[in-house]
């Protein structure tokens, strides 16, 4: 019998391609580029020189077999750039800082990330991850808010899957730790209170 | 984890792009597409696949399934209805030729021991000679009919003899019994026959042409002859016969009158 997936093959422009693109993947975008780089009006022009790169990409030949996967590579890429004319400080001081390594292999494990992050209200943590490095805030709206796999997210910032799960691990940890230490400040506050009363 | 990410997401969507916010940023797109078009030879179009969900692709695949549902109707007249139709067929019908070549040849193929196929021949012999007389009797008979009807009745008499042959060299009771078999239906035929030939009836042509290929046929094996079959074997092939020969007279007891029923008693 006939496969269901090819049965008669309907035609369709590179622009109604790219148009189809915009309209099922702005949002998603645009939330992603506020989530990393905290300022709305910055993310909408990211998400903008996202789309007109990717049109530049088409012009010159190129062939884009995934959207999806293509528009957050180039996104990413362009809140890196992003990043680097704002802050003199490279990334790769930055990691120099931070110590990236293969990391431990409780770090590693799927598992332990998973187990992690059951611990963390989501809710308390979406308002704390402005906060975190944006190495981790990358991996964690990836991750958590956009849905990629670890896979996916290691070939979009082009590390390997070790280190994703590594900044992963440390990502939820420095949010659980900045969590507790929000409860603990909420707590002096009410002492404080209760005691000048 | 699920509940974290469930969570993180559900908040995540209090940040979307306002409508007009989007709206402005289409127009931009679009203005910048406008400026940089693709060039003439990127104007071809894309091929895109299209889902089930289409109804177009939908009807094409409910055709298909009809198609399918057609095929088995017809492969399930062509394997069991023109078959079960072609066994009424005689010489010079359009579907005696499945009746011959495939409904005949299929059961020589369940014959699986060399007896069964030593009685399955003598059954096609049978059957060879009932059509002619059934030709004869509506005067349908031809010259060409009846050089076919003779040429089949020596080849069923030669394949039985043949098998006999086979069934010589493991099995010589059975080989016994099949060739005793053979010859009496041989007899019992040819008794008919000859019956018909004194009557000179018109019909008697072409008994008269069987009469002489059932004596061709009838080459007594000089060997067998000699020998006869075990006690116990004969004694199981009566009995046997027997049993066929009763079950058969009950099956025929609801059409048959009692006159036919006495007469088929008497005569066997």
């Amino acid at each position: 019998m006939a496969s269901p997936k090819r049965t008669e093959d309907k035609i369709e422009s590179h622009e109604d391609r790219f148009l189809k693109a915009f309209e099922d993947y702005s949002d998603a975008l645009f939330r992603h580029a506020v989530i990393r780089v905290s300022d709305r009006e910055r993310a909408i022009d990211l998400v903008h020189d996202t789309f007109t790169k990717v049109w530049s990409y088409i012009r010159s030949g190129h062939e884009v077999d995934s959207y999806r996967s293509f528009l957050y590579k180039v996104l990413n890429n362009l809140i890196i750039d992003s990043y680097r004319k704002q802050r003199e400080v490279s990334l790769d001081a930055l990691f120099e800082i931070e110590g990236v390594d293969e990391g431990s292999f409780s770090e590693l494990s799927e598992n332990s990330v998973d187990a992690l992050a059951a611990t963390i209200d989501g809710r308390k943590a979406f308002d704390l991850l402005k906060e975190l490095p944006d190495v981790y805030r990358e991996v964690i709206t990836f991750r958590f808010i956009d849905g990629l796999g670890p896979r996916e997210i290691s070939e979009l910032i082009e590390e390997t899957e070790n280190v994703v799960s590594v900044r992963l691990y440390r990502g939820l940890k420095m949010l659980r730790e900045k969590m507790e230490e929000e409860v603990k400040k909420a707590e002096g506050k009410r002492k404080n209170k209760n005691e000048t009363f | 984890m699920k509940r974290f990410s469930e969570q993180l997401h559900k908040k995540s969507e209090s940040l979307y792009l306002k409508v007009d916010e989007k709206r402005a940023l289409e127009e931009r797109l679009v203005s910048y597409m406008e400026y940089h078009p693709l060039a003439s030879d990127r104007k071809v179009k894309t091929i895109v696949e299209q889902s089930w969900a289409d109804p177009v692709v939908r009807v094409i695949n409910l055709n298909n399934l009809k198609l399918w549902q057609w095929t088995g109707a017809t492969m399930a007249i062509l394997l069991l209805v023109v078959p079960y139709v072609a066994e009424k067929a005689v010489p010079g019908d359009m579907l005696y030729a499945v009746k011959v070549n495939f409904n005949e040849e299929v059961r020589s193929t369940l014959a699986l021991s060399p007896y069964d196929k030593v009685v399955w021949e003598t059954e096609r012999l049978n059957r060879r000679i009932a059509e002619a007389r059934l030709l004869a009797s509506e005067g349908k008979m031809t010259e060409e009919l009846g050089n076919s009807v003779a040429e089949a009745v020596l080849v069923h008499s030669e394949n039985a003899k043949k098998e006999i042959e086979h069934l010589k060299q493991t099995d010589e009771d059975g080989a016994v019994l099949a060739s005793i078999q053979l010859d009496t239906t041989i007899d019992v035929q040819s008794t008919a026959l000859m019956s018909e030939v004194q009557s000179s009836s018109t019909e008697s042509v072409m008994a008269v042409r069987l009469v002489d290929v059932l004596a061709k046929t009838q080459e007594s094996d000089q060997e067998l002859e000699s020998v006869l079959p075990s006690r116990e074997r004969l004694v199981g092939q009566v009995e046997s016969e027997t049993t066929r020969a009763y079950e058969l007279l009950d099956s025929i007891k609801s059409y048959a009158t009692l006159e036919e029923q006495l007469d088929i008693k008497t005569s066997s």
